[in-house]
This record gives C-alpha cells, structure tokens and sequence, in this order.
C-alpha cells in the first residue's frame, strides 16, 4: 500500500475519503507505518501486538499517543480496552482540535489548526452542499437559553439546560473546538470551556486525555450562566437522552457557520419564539446586538421617536439570547410548537 | 351668542388671527363694558377717570383690575403713570396665563386655560393648512441657545448665546411658570417642569412681583432652573439678538411655538450657531438622542461592520441646542460644534416685554 493510499484509506474512516484536508491531517500526525496500524483497528493492544509482531507495552505506548493526538479513540466493552480509529469528521475535528489546544504535538498543532480553518471554508462547504441537496439529516433543535424562560414547568426535560445536568449520570467540559480556532485568531472573544459530554466514556475520554473536566451540577450551573450572558446557543445531543450540550455561537461553530455565512440549512428552532412588548422596548437594541440570527430589526412605531425591536418569526430560533439583556424585560420567549415537535433521537449527526 | 364686537377689536390690537379664540378669552376676563373701556387705552388714570366720570380713584382701581388679570399694563413715560392694553399676542398670553393660573378661585380659570390650549391646537391647525409659516411671523426671531454644558470648552461662545453670561448680564433675574404648558401640566398631559420661564429684566421682574406670578432670583438660582431644564430637555430659546429678555425653556409637546413645528414639521424658530454630529464608532445605539431630539433630527441609520442602528444627525433639521449631548451615556459619542459665524445673530435691540 503506497504512502498516499493510507491516508486515503484514513480519510474513508471518517467517511470522506476525496478529502484533501483531512489526507493531510493524518499525514501530519501519523507516519505511513502508524496509518498501517491505525487502520488495523478495532483491536484489543493484545490484538493489535499479535497482528504486527510487537510487544504489548510498545502497542500499548503507540495506541496512548494516537489517542493523545485525537486519531484513536478508547472503547472499554465488557470489561476489555478496545481502541478504535476516529469514525466521523466531527470526531477528527474535535479530537484532533483538542490534541492542538492541548499541545499534544509539537510542532504540528499550528499546521493542523490552519488545516481546520481552510477546510471549514472549503471542502466543509461542499460536504454540507451534498448534505443539503441529497439528505434531510437532523441537524438537531435549539434549546432555550438558561434564565430565558422564567416559567420553567413548560420546558421538557430534555430542553430545558439545567435539567438536562441534573438528570445526566456524569458531566464532562471541554474547550469548544470550533471557536477555539477563531478565539485562537483574535476573531471570537466568547468563552471556550462550555462544551459539555455527557456519557460516561466520553467523559472518562475527557479526563484520561486531561482535554477537559468532571464537573459537579453546580459547576455545570455556573458555565451554563456564562453561556447566556455570552448569548451562546444551546444545542442538546439528543432526546430523551441527552448525549452533549454545545453552546455555539453562529459565527465559529462548525454546524452555524455554513448556515448564517452561505445560507445552508441548519438545525432547527426550539420550540420557542420571541416576543417584544413593544410599549415596554426601550428602543436600546441589545437584543438586536445579542441576536445570533440576525431576527430582531428596529421598526418605526406609533406615537415613539425611538425605533422598536420587532423579531422576525421566520428567523427566529427561539434560543432566548434576546431575552437574558433585555434591561426593561421588554422580550419574552413564547411557547409556540407543541411536544412531539422534538423527535426522540439518539443525538449523533 | 355671538361675542360683542369689542372682544374682535381688541383681539385685532394685538394682531391675533381672524378665526382665533382670542376674542372668546377676553370675554371670560371682561364685560362688554370694561373691553370697551380697554379700547380707549393707552390713557392716565386721570384722562380715563374723566372719560368714564368716576373719580380718579375708581379709575385707578379699574385699570389695576384689568392688570391684575393680564389684559393691561402699567408704564411710566414723562413721570406720567399710564395704562395701556397688551401690544402683542404674546404679552396678552403670558399676562393672562399668568393671572388666571394664580387665581385658583376665580370661575374662569379652567375655561381661558382650555381656550389658550385649543388656540394653540387651532394654530398647528392653521399652518398645517397653509404649509408653513406666513412671511414675518413674530416668533420666527426666537432662536435656540445651546445648552451650556453640551458646548465643550468654546472659548468663541458668545455672551448672548452663553445661558450662564445671559444671566450674569441680565439686569434683574425672575421665574415664572411657564404659560404654554400650564394646561397641558395640570391635566397630567406634560411632565415637564412648569417654573422655569426666566425673566431678565428689571420691568419683567418686578411685574413678576407685582403680580405675585413669580419671583426674583439669584444667579445660583437661575443656573439651577436652567441646570432644571437641561435635565428635563427643555431647549433654551431667547427672543432677538444681543438685547435679551428672557429665556425660555420649552419643550416640544406644549411650546405654542415649538409644538406647530414637533407637528407639522414647520418649525418657525432659528438655529443656533452649533451642530451636533455623531462619532458612530462610539454611539452603542441607545436612541436615547432620539427620543431626545424634538426636532426630529436624529436618524437611526445602517452602518458597516454593526447589527445596531447608529444614530446619525440630520444636519437641515438640527437646531443645535444640545439637549442630545447631554444624556448621551457614551461621552464624547455626540457633540455640539459651532457651525456658524458670529454674524449670523443679529444684533437687535428689543423691547418685547418691557414693560
């Protein structure tokens, strides 16, 4: 198998096997010879000796560093370690992301990050393109924001953020990859550590790798406080069961970015809606500054010199960013689709 | 009952308009009789005494019942005291305002208060139906000063345009309520203040006195009724040029003036010499100079690179009166520039109000 062949074969594991960007991402973390192993996988270390002739602790070594670098992932499955190679590109971009953040590379981590960044404006774009034209994937529901909704018993468990904490059986952060790219730049002065796992193995990933945090519900409380004050978006990983917890904002994030910069289609509004009051809107536009959507507009009202905000339906998402700054409570999130507008999804895009 | 033909002719002394409730509110204050009697003024107690065979005394205490409610005036020419019946509408107005306002108890108080009110409302009517402001209307030498504290360290600023030198060289310094809003402020309709219409001269004050409408100030006092203005956005405008009277401090919903212009867009006084102008890179969208601005000259207006509006000045409908400036939170955002030269006041000797 020449060199170029198993980087092509790596880029298939995630599903994208024409990809430029993501041949040369492997190719800047691993050499032909760990591809080979890589591509080996799913093993067991005992598997993966036996397959290639090496001792245990030298393939035990080897699959630790491809987890660091974020190309392998770690499966315990009843009671056996097995490893696995990364499996979609959200994975890899997260992963390999992580490993940069983390320094887990010198020196490639700024060629990976540059990596990242041109393929999020290019082959990124035509994969959401193909996505769009060929598929009507889920690309998830907004959940309101927390402190957006001031009458919670109207919030399923599974969007309501403070709930979705409790209720999860571990809580795991990480610093969000896709802003971390732009805050890296200077481009984005939004908080990175907001990015929740919660499954056990993720969060067990998480610590193992030290790319992020176990937190307590209070802690998770606290983050979730900063994210509405940022007027991050929440974005829960499936329903019932939550999975994970983004809180994006729609310039940097991997899922947004096409939509609010080329049109794509995106996820889906929550099943709220904003309101303005418009004899209470003191004309300040917070909201309009606070709107990652661009929904809210100032319009001329009667019997006010000062322009109104107006939300416009159709764009709103109902994430509630509006709602949290509003210094005259002026814009409420209304209640506007009913239960079953939320399938019941394993959460994975 | 059509009003006696001697309320139209005083109303026509003082050049009110054929179709306003003039004649109607001098009809409130007086009888037939007496309004006859205002029409052979200007006259001496003792010339008016032998007109109307009464002794001078009954004269005298006529002619001050017809001061007391705002309709004549006393003046002193050659050591001759005299009588004389308001020159203007404007005199006509403030007087009896004044004098109806201060007595709480007499009958017609509400009535002549609702009739200046709807005459003020026929007003905007009036030049709404004619498209503006017939040539040489009165008011249109009233002209906007800037509020002090909106001009930053303008070495330049003129004395008769400078609220604080206007006081210090003002003869004499008194307040009165403010006709124009009275009663709009007593029906809940404004909620500006109603003591801050200054007088500046030793006639306007003591008249003041004398009619117990208001009373004298000193400097510090009348810093603070202007300081009492510029936090309500009341627009200092004065009358004339260098020769100053006094200082009006209104506002756009009960000035007789300034509210035919907030309505019709025809505004009928002069600019100051300054302008304001936004730096948009500090403006954060506020509005809050919008809802400001009487003179509808503040935009909220697109720009590059910001989801906010940003406010922009409309340099034909600024007045330069400043009131923008001073509760804009972000310093240094607006700004109030001289925009004119010093010739552009005139330099007029007035006597309105002298009395």
């Amino acid at each position: 198998m020449g060199e170029t062949d198993v980087y092509r074969k790596l880029a298939e594991r995630v599903n994208f096997p024409q990809s430029r960007f993501i041949r040369q991402v492997f190719q800047k973390l691993v050499s032909p010879e760990e591809a080979g192993m890589i591509l080996a996988l799913p093993a067991s270390t005992v598997e993966l000796a036996e397959t290639f002739g090496l001792d245990e602790a030298a393939v035990s070594k080897k699959l630790d560093e491809f987890v660091r670098k974020g190309v392998v992932m770690p499966l315990v499955k009843d009671g056996v370690e097995r490893h696995f190679c990364v499996n979609n590109i959200i994975q890899v971009h997260d992963a390999t992301i992580h490993a940069a953040l983390n320094k887990n590379y010198e020196p490639a981590q700024d060629e990976i990050v540059r990596l990242w960044r041109n393929f999020r404006e290019t082959e990124w774009l035509e994969i959401v393109r193909l996505r769009d034209n060929y598929t009507e994937a889920q690309l998830g529901h907004v959940a309101p924001m927390r402190g957006a909704i001031k009458d919670t018993s109207q919030l399923l468990p599974y969007e309501d953020v403070g709930v979705i904490m409790e209720e999860s059986p571990t809580i795991g952060v990480v610093d969000c990859p896709c802003r971390w790219l732009d805050v890296q730049e200077g481009n984005c002065d939004k908080p990175t550590f907001v990015c929740f796992s919660l499954t056990p193995n993720a969060v067990k990933y998480i610590v193992d790798r030290n790319i992020g945090r176990q937190i307590s519900v209070d802690e998770a409380y606290d983050i979730l406080d900063q994210c509405a004050e940022a007027g991050l978006v929440a974005m829960p990983g499936g329903a019932p069961r939550v999975r994970s917890l983004c809180n994006c904002c729609t310039d940097c994030c991997i899922t947004f970015r096409p939509v609010m910069k080329y049109g794509y289609r995106g996820p889906l509004p929550s099943r709220f809606q904003s309101v303005v009051d418009v004899d209470l809107c003191n004309g300040c536009q917070v909201c309009v500054d606070r709107c990652p959507f661009g929904a809210i507009e100032m319009v001329k009202v009667a019997d006010s010199r000062k322009l109104k905000a107006s939300v416009d339906p159709e764009i709103c998402m109902g994430c509630g960013a509006c709602v949290i700054k509003c210094p005259t409570d002026a814009v409420t999130l209304k209640l506007v689709r009913p239960p079953e507008y939320i399938p019941l999804t394993t959460g994975t895009l | 009952m059509a009003l006696a033909e001697v309320y139209t002719q005083l109303a026509e002394k003082v050049k009110a308009p054929p179709d306003s409730y003039i004649p109607e509110i001098i009809s409130k204050l007086a009888t037939p009789e007496e309004a006859g009697m205002m029409l052979s003024l200007p006259a001496t107690p003792k010339e008016f005494a032998a007109k109307y065979k009464m002794d001078e005394e009954a004269a005298k205490r006529k002619l001050d019942e017809f001061v007391m409610k705002g309709l004549v005036f006393r003046f002193i020419k050659e050591g001759q005291l005299r009588y004389f019946f308001a020159r203007t509408l404007g005199q006509l107005g403030d007087a009896t305002h004044a004098a109806v306002f201060n007595h709480r108890d007499w009958p017609v108080r509400e009535e002549v208060l609702e009739l200046w009110e709807k005459n003020s409302q026929k007003t905007v009517e009036t030049i709404r139906k004619q498209g503006g402001w017939p040539e040489g209307a009165t008011s249109a030498r009233f002209r906007v000063i800037p509020l002090k504290r909106a001009v930053k360290d303008d070495v330049d600023m003129l004395p008769y345009e400078d609220t604080e030198a206007i006081l210090k060289n003002a003869s004499a310094i008194a307040v009165v309520n403010c006709p124009c809003r009275m009663y709009q402020v007593e029906h809940g309709l404004n909620d500006k203040p109603l003591l801050v219409c200054l007088q500046l001269t030793e006639g306007s004050a003591r008249y003041a006195e004398e009619q117990g409408i208001g009373k004298r100030l000193t400097l510090e006092e009348g810093m603070e009724i202007l300081r009492l203005g510029e936090e309500a956005g009341l627009i200092p405008s004065v009358f004339g040029g260098d020769k100053l009277g006094f200082i009006c401090n209104c506002d756009g919903q009960g000035c007789s003036g300034l509210r035919v212009g907030v309505q019709t867009g025809f505004f009928n006084v002069e600019k100051s010499r300054y302008q304001s102008s936004v730096d948009q890179d500090l403006c954060n969208g506020c509005q809050t100079c919008v809802d400001r601005c009487i003179f509808g000259a503040m935009e909220m207006v697109k720009v590059p690179g910001s989801k906010k509006l940003k406010a922009h000045v409309d340099p034909e409908k600024c007045y330069g009166c400043g009131s923008c400036v001073i509760k804009c939170p972000v310093e240094g955002a607006i700004t109030l520039k001289a925009v004119r030269p010093k010739e552009y006041i005139p330099l007029l000797q007035v006597d309105h109000l002298q009395v």
